[in-house]
């Protein structure tokens, strides 16, 4: 099913971009011991389009996901999230941001371990005192295959369903850009791509826009483009993948 | 085992600091109160009024009554009212115990002095003030500092007296005594060395012939002070005994001749003493409550780490140690900071106590080693038995808990624990039907211990209780809070075992303070009713700023205009059987013809002039009841100063609160009352002549200065059963544990709080912002609030109804809105600034908490 913003989407995917990130410089610490990682990134990531980032452990992949989603302040630069520059943005502001616009997938603890999975996925519509859209729910919960898994607590779910649970609640809210960190990592191999699967046919049907971190070359193939990360600038990128030139490029990385 | 601990502690700061705080206070309650008994102990009066003397010789103030029988013979001391006294006789062997120099009598009566402008005057910090034989001024001995020794119609003053009255020598002061008012020239003033007077006692001197006469004594003395000649204490008290051969004798020296010279101090300081062994075993059986659920809590937040350990091959009884080191660990890093926060703290109560009045400024703080040894055993024990308690849980930790997740919550209540819950439970509940059997006050005793019991029940059964009522309470806050209230509502329900812990200590905190302050409430307000019920009177007479009304009072209301009927009454006890072991009972001397006109006593059998033949008494339907008396039955008893008697029951009465259970008459009991002194005056007025009495009496209180002209409603406000009096005790018991509420809130709050930093973190990711968090967690608390007052208030209303039910042989019972209303209040303040700290922390997780470190 498609709804009429998502129509708009598509129907001018490169001419718009649903994430930018300019001349985006991130350090810690201050004189001789100062660690950049991020040195003068700068990204477009069009709407509808599903990017993984890899790179060798701290190439900056995490530091580029927090500041993209709000979650960290860059040094320099700027972050868009659409037409709204979010670098600059105060706490409060970020967090109605956070709801509304932008959608998250970890590798685990996606779930409050006391509410169910419906009441998970409902969780950031209760926070806005939003009502959310029936049918669109239910067409998300029966995309995610969790129809009968409602009632369910995290605890009593398996890892793949978590991550489903998880998903879907990234969905319902119809954000603009999913995040997504290493969210097949917890799993077993054919649970990581039941996931991986979910959610390459979310970003062909509804045109929702993905960004995945991963090291997992197998992970990055579902992806329509991947970005190489090394040393905290943005090396490489790669149209299409497959997983094996994805190993091919990182092991030359080093990784 | 001790390095594992030690780096087990490192890994969990806020469980250890949890347990050292607890242990801390544990430490700091018990070695308060272990020094404030020692001090209590050790404290004597101030000044000696027997200083001079080298022994003090009285008879035993207690009654010494054989109990039990066969194997279980016992011999128990029961206060007497009115202490008995050394016949002339005694007195006269005194006199002749060789290396005796000299003995002076005294027996101390009521004499005040009025002030300059007519007004009654206290004695120092609302102490006695008594008369005493000028010979007695020699036991302390007070010197003239100025005029001579007193003739007959001559005082002497203490020179703290005649200062506060404006009095001087050569002037006239009036004096009341039992005798009535009377005016004595002053003759001359006199001081102890170095002071004005005694503290906490007035003293006016008479001359040995007009003492006689105002003590009315009979040629009986209270005390002979001995003054030796050469000879040491233990000598002639060796010697006194030998020469007197009396059985209930006291030869007094030392601390003890100090004490027997200020009665009323000695008693305050000993009555204040008791307030806190109950207070140190309260603290202490709340420690262990608070250190378990602390370290349990650490137990379960480790769940993962401890299984891990299981896992790798630990037996469960290696973890155990562990854990029960890292407790003793706690506990004895508790102990310093307990121990300094207990020198102040002890202090500090006594000086609150001071202030109020509850004890004497006699009571002193003396600091020795033994509380502190007492206290550190103590609380390691408490330590020990705390962590063994949570040890039971190690056991079902399995290895497999390691590999998962998320630890999905356990069966809240084990088997074990709902039967240990069930002894307390079905013990509190047996006891509330036998003391709606027994009846009176006893029956209203024994509703504390109910009350306890089922405290224990309930935190037994806590997260049993928590599960049953989160549901609905849950509800309440989840329709009223919004999101947050939804949140809080689920996070209640799957957190059972947080929940409850919280719960309880509330708990405990609503159930003592609603019985202990809506109990006394109750009590005075059935005290106060029945009594207004009682009293047929339109005009009660009734000391002020003195210990009772002279004998004549009641003959001038008697000569009032338009009075009609007038009856004193004058307290006094009587000891008897209580189930089955003598106790010391409420008993009023009454003139049975006069009293029959101005109370309806609500009798039910038998008439209150048969109270006219000797022996024969009144008594109360409760204790009628609950020994199975009949009008004609006898019993044995102990007058006020120990005589024993078979007492024949004449009438059975219904309205005994304010009065007593057994009513005797004035003539048969006057022989045994040393001094005539009356509580109140009734007076009724002659059909329609009320406002003559109200004048008439208005004038009264220029004869009788002492007298106060008050109506039904305060005479009757101003009575209170023996068993509401003493509220400081409650109060004290009531802040101890408002302390280990807080701290038991704030630790599982902490522990909570750490353990959730991830869920925080996840919420704050989603959306939720500062303030959503803030609720959350105010409204998990406010649940946990409901949960235990609910349940307290339960348990309180079995108490009161209980205690209600004792008296009245009815259960209806009333909360007074406000008194109620104050405690939830405070109790929900108290868990809402607990909650304070453990919010501001939860707000340092990071919305990306949740993500990777970088």
């Amino acid at each position: 099913m498609t709804l009429p913003d998502q129509e708009a989407r598509r129907s001018a995917p490169l001419t718009r971009s649903a994430l930018r990130l300019n001349q985006v410089t991130r350090s810690y610490g201050h004189g001789n011991g100062t660690v950049h990682a991020l040195r003068s990134v700068s990204v477009s990531l069009p709407a509808g389009s599903f990017t993984s980032v890899m790179g060798p452990s701290g190439s900056g992949k995490s530091t580029l996901l927090r500041c993209a989603a709000g979650l960290d302040r860059p040094t320099s630069g700027q972050v868009f999230l659409g037409d709204t520059d979010i670098s600059g943005m105060r706490e409060r502001k970020l967090t109605i941001l956070r709801r509304e616009r932008i959608g998250f997938v970890f590798q685990s603890f996606n779930l409050v371990p006391s509410l169910t999975a419906r009441e998970n996925i409902l969780l950031p519509f209760r926070l806005a005192g939003r009502r959310p859209d029936r049918d669109w729910m239910r067409d998300v919960i029966a995309r995610t295959g969790l129809t009968d898994r409602l009632r369910h607590r995290p605890a009593e779910l398996s890892g793949g369903q978590q991550q489903r649970v998880a998903v879907a609640r990234a969905l319902v809210t119809r954000p603009e850009v999913i995040f997504a960190d290493e969210p097949t990592g917890a799993l077993d191999l054919s649970s990581g791509q039941e996931v991986l699967k979910l959610l390459r046919e979310v970003v062909d049907t509804t045109g929702q826009t993905l960004v995945m971190v991963t090291h997992d070359p197998q992970a990055a193939s579902y992806a329509d483009q991947v970005l190489f990360l090394a040393d905290g600038t943005v090396v490489d990128a790669m149209d299409r993948p497959s997983a094996q030139r994805v190993s091919e490029r990182m092991s030359r990385l080093g990784s | 085992m001790l390095r594992l601990a030690l780096t087990g502690i490192r890994q969990h700061r806020y469980g250890f600091i949890g347990a050292l705080c607890a242990a801390a206070m544990a430490a700091m309650l018990i070695a308060a109160c272990g020094i404030l008994v020692e001090s209590g102990l050790r404290s004597t009066p101030e000044e000696d009024r027997f200083g001079a003397t080298t022994a003090v010789v009285r008879m035993d103030p207690d009654v010494v009554i054989r109990t039990g029988s066969g194997q279980n013979v016992d011999h128990e001391s029961y206060p007497l009212d009115q202490p008995p006294r050394l016949t002339e006789r005694q007195v006269r062997q005194v006199r002749e115990v060789p290396g005796v120099r000299r003995v002076v009598t005294d027996t101390p009566f009521y004499a005040q002095a009025l002030t300059k402008d007519g007004t009654a005057q206290p004695g120092p910090d609302d102490g006695v003030t008594e008369g005493h034989a000028w010979e007695a001024a020699a036991l302390t001995p007070f010197t003239l500092t100025s005029g001579k020794a007193p003739g007959p119609d001559e005082v002497v003053l203490d020179a703290g007296t005649a200062a506060r009255g404006g009095h001087r020598v050569g002037g006239e002061v009036r004096v009341v005594t039992a005798q009535g008012a009377a005016a004595y020239r002053i003759s001359g003033i006199a001081a102890p060395r170095g002071r004005d007077g005694l503290p906490d006692q007035a003293s006016l001197f008479f001359a040995a012939e007009t003492a006689q006469r105002l003590a009315d004594t009979g040629g009986k003395a209270a005390y002979a002070g001995v003054f030796a000649g050469g000879i040491s204490a233990d000598a002639v008290e060796r010697r006194v005994r030998e020469a007197l051969d009396v059985p209930h004798l006291d030869v007094l020296t030392g601390d003890a001749r100090a004490k027997a010279g200020a009665p009323e101090t000695t008693e305050e300081l000993a009555a204040t003493t008791l307030l806190f062994g109950p207070m140190a075993g309260i603290g202490g059986f709340l420690a262990v409550f608070v250190l378990g659920g602390t370290i349990a809590l650490g137990v379960l937040q480790r769940t993962q780490e401890i299984a891990l350990l299981r896992a790798v091959g630990s037996t469960s009884w290696q973890v155990r140690r562990m854990v029960a080191a890292e407790t003793l660990l706690a506990a004895a890093a508790g102990l310093l900071p307990g121990f300094l926060l207990a020198v102040p703290l002890s202090g500090l109560i006594l000086d609150r106590l001071r202030e109020g009045g509850t004890a004497p400024d006699a009571y002193e703080l003396h600091l020795g080693p033994l509380p502190f040894l007492l206290a550190a055993a103590a609380t390691l024990l408490l330590a020990l038995v705390a962590a063994l308690a949570a040890a039971g849980r190690i056991s079902r930790i399995r290895p497999a808990d390691a590999l998962r997740e998320a630890v999905s919550p356990r069966r809240p209540v084990t088997v074990t624990r709902v039967l240990l819950a069930l002894l307390p439970l079905g013990g509190g509940i047996a006891l509330f039907f036998a003391t709606q059997h027994i009846g009176g006050e006893v029956g209203v005793a024994f509703q504390y211990l109910i009350v306890l019991l089922l405290m224990g029940a309930a935190a037994l059964l806590g997260p049993l209780l928590a599960r049953l009522l989160e549901p609905p309470l849950g509800a309440l806050v989840s329709a009223l809070g919004g999101v947050t209230g939804w949140l809080a509502h689920a996070n209640s329900r799957f957190s059972v075992r947080r929940v409850a812990s919280m719960a309880s200590a509330l708990m405990l905190t609503v159930a003592m303070a609603c019985t202990v302050l809506l109990v006394t409430g109750s009590l005075n307000r059935i005290t106060a009713e029945q009594t207004e019920r009682r009293t047929r009177a339109d005009l009660v007479l009734l000391p002020q700023d003195s210990p009772g009304l002279p004998g004549d009072v009641a003959e001038a209301a008697r000569g009032l205009d338009g009075a009609e009927a007038v009856a004193a009454t004058r307290s006094t006890t009587v000891i008897s059987d209580v189930l089955g072991t003598p106790d010391v009972l409420g008993a009023q001397a009454l003139d049975p013809a006069a009293a029959g006109k101005v109370m309806d006593l609500g009798l039910r059998e038998g008439s209150l002039r048969s109270l006219e033949r000797d022996g024969t008494a009144a008594v109360s339907r409760t204790y009628a009841d609950q020994r199975g008396f009949e009008v004609g039955d006898r019993f044995r008893g102990w007058l006020g100063d120990g005589t024993k008697v078979t007492l024949t029951v004449g009438a059975v009465f219904d309205r005994p609160l304010g009065l007593g259970d057994i009513l005797l008459s004035e003539s048969y009991l006057r022989p045994h009352l040393h001094e005539d002194l009356a509580d109140s005056v009734l007076v009724r007025a002659a059909p329609g002549q009320d406002e003559r009495l109200r004048a008439a009496a208005a004038a009264l209180v220029k004869d009788h200065p002492t007298v106060e002209v008050t109506g039904v409603g305060e005479y009757a406000d101003g009575l209170r059963t023996s068993l509401a009096r003493n509220t400081t005790g409650t109060y004290l018991v009531l802040s101890v544990l408002v302390l280990f509420t807080a701290v038991s809130m704030i630790n599982g709050l902490l522990m909570g709080t750490a353990e959730r930093a991830k869920e925080v973190s996840l919420l704050r990711l989603l959306g939720a912002g500062r303030r959503h968090i803030t609720a959350m967690l105010y409204l998990e608390t406010l649940i946990a609030v409901l949960i235990g007052a609910a349940t307290g208030t339960a348990i309180a209303v079995t108490g009161l109804a209980g205690a209600n039910g004792a008296l009245t042989g009815s259960t209806d019972f009333s909360i007074p809105p406000l008194g109620y209303s104050l405690i939830l209040a405070g109790v929900a303040a108290l868990a809402l600034i607990s909650t304070a700290l453990p919010a501001a922390l939860a707000l340092r997780n990071r919305p990306d908490g949740v993500l990777p470190s970088v």
